[in-house]
This record gives structure tokens, C-alpha cells and sequence, in this order.
């Protein structure tokens, strides 16, 4: 199917525009896609992550900032009215100031080294710290229930190393909540992972976190998370982005990429269709130019193609093969029309030369008209063979079928003439064997003409010699039988001799007619006759044979009385008697049926029997002269062969056509005779 | 008339020192009596040890009489020359004396924190007070 395809100028331009259009942009939406969306979706993510590590750093910041100002605090020389119980509320001022600068959930508190509550701020928050200070004999910090507690030990300004007190901060983690986000869409949230303890609000779509990785894209959320250091040792800032608001850019990209994709695609495949399409058109334009001057025969059309350099090349070689073409046809028609004069010459000369019935005018015709044809005068023909004349020659021989041999005929000289091409040695040698054809056509006709008439005058002579004996015996013959003095054995014997003189007598003016008919010499009078007649008074005559053999004879006229034809009367009745006298001859048993009918303009007479019939092979032969079927009834008839040819022979002469039809032995036979009826007699009864 | 005026001036001048302040410098640690020089070395700073204490002085507030009296009586120097001191003092690692707001304050610390050297009016003192140097203005 595609070396189909691929078959086609059109194809092959349209998928390699395609292939070159499509590669690219399939490449670059495939980079799109695929890598660059991976890339995107890597950068969103480490976006989230700067930003919630930006935060982390904040919020460590911040808590850092708070240690070193609770230790700033504790080092300031204040701090020395612990051991005076703070009587100035020196402390309580400073610590209410340093809460209110700090502008956040926090309390302070001031404890002596027995514990005792020095100082606190704000001053409408509880008195009481709900915590052992015990606990930070280990950890500067405790994370309890939502607060940070950040605790430093105070030392006497003027002595470092004596210790007058402790100082606690109590720190409300909702107030890192202002680093939080918590949104429609985004939500951040600080997670103490072993306790589970949150600050902000806490997406509950599971999430696990691994130390190996900071970020993990599910269904829904695109999410991002850091373990803090320091105070906030253990926690981790999570970051949590609604799927469709993180990569809503992303799928803003992918989807104007593939809409980008598709419209490019579409552009690529109309660009292609229509640009193959129009390096194609002057092609298909020529094609069918083509095809017009094919179907037309109309090469004095020219084409004209300016699309491209390269087919108005192709159009101008193409006008130029056509002009050539059309060239060679003229000159192609010239000659055929040269050649066909030629050879209405030659069939002149040769239709010429076979209607000549001599050889003289045989030769000196053709003689003539190859010098017309070779256009020379020096062309002539001897018969002699030792003639002394000069020049180029050219000796013919004729078939001498006597000897069947070739014998000189003659000699044919040039003169100077010189054969230019050669064809005009074939067309010399065409035409000297066409006269020698003709020559021996007519030496055979002549020597086939005189061989007949010499068989003919031999069989006249001789039929003439014969009838002569033969009519003096007859007539012996017949004297003797009426003789009485013959005992009967010699009457039979003279009767015999009687009965072969007449069947002799027969034959032999059988032959004679035969003779005479293929010597041309059978007189024949044509006249119009009446059919009806001549049939009836022949089967008058023979009926009584029929008859005495016990056979059916019966007789049926369906043409008028008048009906004539033109024949000769008594040829035709020797046909007619010939057939009835074969017709009662091979019929043992049955019956006799003879017709007469027309049909169109000709009239059929139909001897019918019921006799032995004839088989197809032998109805062939039947009509040749001295042929007889073997079969038992020949073998009881005695017969030269020659009367149906005979028949024929003298139909042929006086109009009428014998036919004989059998359907095979034992079927009977049907013998017609077909003889043309004159137009002013035909009125059928 | 002259007589009047001899008079009069006389009364000021009495009454002037009927209404004269005494003050003390005081501490509840075991120390001899002070020489104003040496009073002045403990609140300059310059005297941090004393008979093996540690001296730690404490002064009023700036504001407070007891404080305005020592400086011009004991320490002899104005506010802005003292500033330029402790200023110069400052580069070179020393801090100002302790400062407590009140006279109470002042009377616990010197009772809480051994060492303590402090000044106070002369009503202020308490019995157990060991009395280091005195004046009046």
C-alpha cells in the first residue's frame, strides 16, 4: 500500500513537508511536554521550597532573636535589683517595655535564686509560671503546650559569677503563626513530628515527611518541608500548596503548548497539502496537456508553464521534443503516403503483370514498369544466354515443371544504373520475381491448357473409336437375339454380350461428356422451361422401375404450373433421371419422394429415399469423378462412379446445383437440385 | 539701719545652718572610716577592694538630693565633668556605679549584697550601719 503511496510525486512532497514541519515542532512539544514540564514542576517546587525555607529562616531568626534578647536581658545591670526584690519595679518596667516593644503573645518572668516570682510582665498575666524551673538546669528551652519557654540564668553585674536569679520567657508559638499561611489554597503550618503538636493551621491530607527529600506532590497538594534548627529543633515548617494553584502556570504552559501544538500541526498540514499541492499543479497542468495532445493527435499544441524554472525548462525541452515529433510525423506521413503510392503502383504493376497471358507481354510489361519505377532507360532484357552485350546483369530462371527443375529464362541488364538504396534492390527483386511467377504461371497455364486438350481430343478420339466397334456389335447383337435358330443358352449369352455392350456404350458417352465439359466443348441451350413438366414426364419413366421393386413413388408439386426457369431441358432431365435412377438403384424398401419447392428466388427439386443411405465421410467424395460407396448395394449394382460427378458437372453448365444430403447410413438419402427461377414466373401455387 | 541689716543677715546665716543635711556614707560590711579621697576612689571606681571586699558602690539617682550632695561635696565634680570621665572610663572597661531609685532600694541592696557602699541622709542610717565618712552641705 504505501509503495503505492510513495508512487505519487504529491505523496512523496506532502508526507516529506509534513516530516520536515512536524519533526521540529514534535521535538520541541515533546521537550515541552515532557522535560520542560519536569523542569517547571522541579523549579515551582524549589520556588516553594525557598520560599518556606525564606520562612524557616525567618521564624529561626526570630526565635534566635528572642534567645539573645532574653540573654541581653539577664546581663543588664537592672537585673541587679533581684536582690532587692525589684522594690524600684525597675525590672517589671523594663521587661513590660521590652514585651510591649515586642509586640507579641509573651510573658516574663523573674525568679530569684529561691525561686521566688521577682518580677513578671505583662502585668495582668498569670503570676504563677506553671513550670519547674528545674527543668532548665538541662535545656535553656521547653516547648509545652503551644509556648516556648526560654529560660537564662542571671548573674550580678558586678559579680558575673554569682547567679541572683532566672529569667523565663514565655513565648506563645501562635505568634509565628504571622509567618504562616493559611489560605483558600495555600497553607503552612509548623508540625512537631514524634509529638504531632501543630502551630497554624494543619492540612489534614496525609503527608509523609523524609529526611531524604523536602517535597512530595500528591492528588492534591503540592507540598514542601523543612526541619528547623535550633529552638524549633525536631519541628518542620510545611508548606502546602493547592495542586491546581502550584502548577496552575504549569498547566497554563501545557495547555497553551498543545493548543500552540495543534495550531501548528493544522498549519503544517494545510501548508503542506496546499504547497504540495501547488509544486504538484504545473506537473498535473502538464499532464493533462499530455494527455489532450495523446488523445487529440495535436502536436502543433505548444505548452507554456512560468511556475517554476525547472518545468518551464521541462515545458520549453517538451515544446521542443513536440516540434520534433510533429516533424517527424509530417515527414513520417510524406513517406507513408510516398510508400503507399508505391505500393498502389506496385499492386498495379503486379495486378498488370498477372492479367498478361504471354510471356512476351509478360516481360516486356514488367521490363517496362521497373525501369518507370527505377527511373532508368538502361534497363532491358535478352533471352539469349550467351548474348555479348556488357554491363551489370541479373539472369532469371524459370521452374520447368516437366523436368521439375529451373531452367534460364533470360537476362536482365542494368546498364550503368546503380541501385541507390535498398529498398529499391528488395523492390527489384520483388518485382523480377513477380514476373517470373507470372511467367511460369502462364508457361504452366499454357502447358496445363494443352495437356487438357490433348486428354480431351485423346478421350473424344477415343470414346468416337469406341462407340464405333461397339454400336457394329450392338447391332450384332441385337440381330442375334432376334434370330431363331439360337438355342436359349446362346440367346443368353448373346444377351449378355447386349446387355455389357450398352452398359460400355454407356460409360463411354458418360466420359465423352465429361470430356466434354472439361474440354469446354459440352453446347448447352438455355431456354425457359417449364419444371413441372420436364419433372413429371422423368418420373413417368422411371416410376415403373420403382414400382417393380415394390417401392412407394409419389410425386409433389408445390410451385405453380408456370413456374419457369431457364436450362436446358434435356441436360436437366439427365440429371433428374441420373438421381431417380440412384434413388430406386439404393432403395430396397420404402419409398420414393420427389418435391418440388421454392425457396427465396431458386427452386429446389428433392429426390427423397428411403435407401441406404450415405455416411458423412463418404458424402465428401461422393461428387468426384469415378468414386463409388462401398457397400453391399454398390456391390449389386454395377456403376463407373461418374454419374453424380457427372451431374454436377452438367448443373454447373445449365444453372443447377446438385446437392446430395444424408444423415447417415441406413437414414435414406435426399438429393436437391437448386436451379434459379426467372423472376417473371415465380407465382407460387 | 545698719543694725537691722546685721541683723537679718545674721538670722539667714543661722538659719542656713539650722537647715543644713547630713549625709553618710555607709555599708554593712565590716570597713574602716573612708577619707573623702577614698570615697571617691570607691564611686570613681578606682578602689575596688577594701580590707579583702569586694567594693560594689551604689548611687542614687541623678536627680536625688543625697546624690547631687555627694557629687559636689565628696566626689567634687560637676555633672559634666563626671560624664566626661565615665565616658573615657567606659573605653577603658569601667562602668558607673550601680544605681538604685530609692532610698529603700538602696538600704536593701546595702543590706543584701556584702560589700555594698552607699550613700544616704543621715536619718536614713539605720543602727546597724557601719558609718564610713560623713558630710553636710
Amino acid at each position: 500500500m504505501f509503495s503505492n503511496v510513495f508512487k505519487s510525486l504529491k505523496s512523496r512532497l506532502l508526507v516529506t513537508l509534513i516530516g520536515v514541519g512536524l519533526l521540529p515542532l514534535l521535538i520541541l512539544l515533546s521537550y515541552s511536554l515532557f522535560l520542560s514540564q519536569k523542569k517547571m514542576t522541579h523549579q515551582i517546587v524549589q520556588e516553594e521550597y525557598e520560599r518556606s525555607h525564606v520562612i524557616v529562616r525567618l521564624i529561626e531568626s526570630d526565635l534566635y532573636a528572642l534567645e539573645r534578647e532574653v540573654a541581653f536581658l539577664a546581663k543588664l545591670d537592672v537585673m541587679d535589683d533581684i536582690l532587692v526584690e525589684d522594690l524600684d519595679q525597675r525590672i517589671v518596667r523594663l521587661l513590660q517595655q521590652k514585651v510591649y516593644d515586642t509586640n507579641a503573645s509573651m510573658n516574663y518572668y523573674l525568679y530569684s535564686t529561691k525561686e521566688k516570682l521577682i518580677a513578671h510582665a505583662p502585668r495582668n498575666s498569670d503570676h504563677a509560671l506553671d513550670l519547674d524551673l528545674k527543668i532548665f538546669e538541662t535545656k535553656p528551652y521547653v516547648i509545652k503546650n503551644g509556648k516556648l519557654y526560654m529560660a537564662t540564668k542571671v548573674s550580678a553585674s558586678f559579680d558575673r559569677s554569682r547567679d541572683i536569679g532566672t529569667l523565663v520567657l514565655e513565648y506563645d508559638l501562635r505568634n509565628l503563626e504571622r509567618y504562616l499561611v493559611k489560605s483558600e489554597h495555600v497553607h503552612s503550618y509548623l508540625l512537631h513530628v514524634s509529638s504531632d503538636e501543630t502551630v497554624g493551621h494543619k492540612v489534614q491530607a496525609p503527608l509523609t515527611l523524609s529526611e531524604e527529600k523536602h517535597s512530595d506532590i500528591d492528588a492534591n497538594y503540592v507540598s514542601v518541608y523543612e526541619k528547623m534548627s535550633g529552638v524549633l529543633e525536631g519541628w518542620y515548617l510545611v508548606y502546602r500548596v493547592d495542586k491546581g494553584v502550584a502548577l496552575g502556570t504549569l498547566y497554563d504552559y501545557v495547555w497553551f503548548i498543545l493548543m500552540a501544538a495543534m495550531s501548528m500541526i493544522i498549519a503544517v498540514l494545510v501548508l503542506s497539502h496546499y504547497f504540495s499541492k501547488m509544486i504538484v499543479a504545473p506537473i498535473a497542468r502538464f499532464t493533462e496537456v499530455i494527455q489532450e495532445i495523446s488523445s487529440r493527435q495535436n502536436y502543433a499544441r505548444r505548452v507554456s508553464f512560468d511556475a517554476y524554472e525547472e518545468v518551464e525548462q521541462l515545458s520549453t525541452a517538451f515544446n521542443t521534443m513536440l516540434e520534433t515529433t510533429e516533424c517527424a510525423l509530417h515527414a513520417l506521413s510524406l513517406e507513408n503516403q510516398e510508400r503507399l503510392k508505391r505500393l498502389t503502383q506496385l499492386i498495379e504493376i503486379f495486378n498488370s503483370i498477372s492479367t498478361t497471358e504471354t510471356v512476351n507481354v509478360c516481360t516486356t510489361l514488367a521490363i517496362q514498369e521497373i525501369s518507370n519505377i527505377l527511373v532508368t532507360t538502361e534497363l532491358s532484357f535478352s533471352q539469349e544466354e550467351n548474348s555479348t552485350q556488357e554491363g551489370v546483369y541479373k539472369d532469371l530462371y524459370v521452374m520447368d515443371f516437366e523436368q521439375e527443375k529451373r531452367i534460364f529464362f533470360g537476362r536482365l541488364y542494368f546498364g550503368n544504373h546503380q541501385f541507390t538504396h535498398a529498398y529499391e534492390q528488395d523492390l527489384f527483386d520483388a518485382m523480377t520475381n513477380m514476373m517470373i511467377l507470372q511467367v511460369e504461371r502462364i508457361l504452366l497455364k499454357e502447358r496445363t491448357h494443352t495437356m487438357s486438350e490433348a486428354k480431351s481430343s485423346f478421350i473424344s478420339s477415343m470414346s468416337h473409336e469406341l462407340r464405333t466397334p461397339l454400336n457394329a456389335i450392338m447391332s450384332a447383337t441385337q440381330y442375334m437375339l432376334v434370330y431363331e435358330t439360337l438355342s436359349e443358352d446362346q440367346v443368353d449369352t448373346v444377351a449378355n454380350i447386349a446387355s455389357s455392350a450398352e452398359y460400355l456404350l454407356e460409360m463411354i458417352n458418360n466420359i465423352l461428356d465429361v470430356a466434354k465439359i472439361e474440354a469446354g466443348k459440352m453446347e448447352v441451350s438455355l431456354e425457359p422451361c417449364r419444371l413441372r413438366s420436364l419433372i413429371t414426364s422423368s418420373c413417368t419413366m422411371l416410376e415403373l422401375l420403382a414400382q417393380e421393386k415394390g417401392l412407394a413413388f409419389s410425386l409433389q408439386f408445390d410451385v405453380a404450373e408456370v413456374l419457369q426457369v431457364e436450362t436446358d431441358a434435356r441436360y436437366f432431365q439427365q440429371i433428374l433421371v441420373n438421381l431417380l435412377s440412384n434413388a430406386i438403384k439404393f432403395t430396397e424398401a420404402g419409398y420414393i419422394k420427389v418435391a418440388l419447392y421454392q425457396e427465396a428466388d431458386q427452386v429446389v427439386v428433392s429426390i427423397k429415399d428411403s435407401g441406404v443411405g450415405i455416411s458423412p465421410s463418404d458424402l465428401k467424395n461422393l461428387f468426384q469423378a469415378f468414386v463409388q460407396v462401398d457397400n453391399l448395394m454398390q456391390k449389386k449394382h454395377k456403376g463407373s462412379g461418374l454419374g453424380l460427378s457427372l451431374s454436377r458437372k452438367i448443373g454447373k453448365e445449365i444453372g443447377a446445383n446438385v446437392v446430395l444430403e444424408s444423415k447417415g447410413l441406413g437414414e435414406g438419402t435426399e438429393a436437391k437440385i437448386y436451379i434459379t427461377v426467372l423472376s417473371d414466373s415465380s407465382q407460387i401455387s | 539701719m545698719k543694725q537691722l541689716g546685721m541683723v537679718l543677715l545674721a538670722l539667714v546665716i543661722s538659719a542656713s545652718h539650722l537647715s543644713a543635711q547630713e549625709y553618710a556614707v555607709v555599708s554593712f560590711s565590716p570597713l574602716p572610716s573612708l577619707k573623702r579621697f577614698q570615697v571617691k576612689a570607691i564611686f570613681l571606681k578606682k578602689m575596688t577592694y577594701l580590707d579583702g571586699v569586694h567594693l560594689i558602690a551604689v548611687n542614687l539617682p541623678p536627680d536625688h538630693n543625697a546624690r547631687k550632695s555627694f557629687e559636689k561635696s565628696c566626689l567634687q565634680m560637676g555633672r559634666s565633668r563626671l560624664r566626661e570621665y565615665w565616658t573615657k572610663a567606659h573605653y577603658l572597661g569601667h562602668r558607673p556605679p550601680l544605681r538604685k531609685d530609692s532610698l529603700e532600694s538602696v538600704q536593701r541592696f546595702l543590706n543584701t549584697v556584702e560589700g555594698t557602699v552607699s550613700y544616704l541622709p543621715i536619718e536614713e542610717v539605720a543602727q546597724s550601719m557601719n558609718i564610713l565618712y560623713r558630710w553636710s552641705d
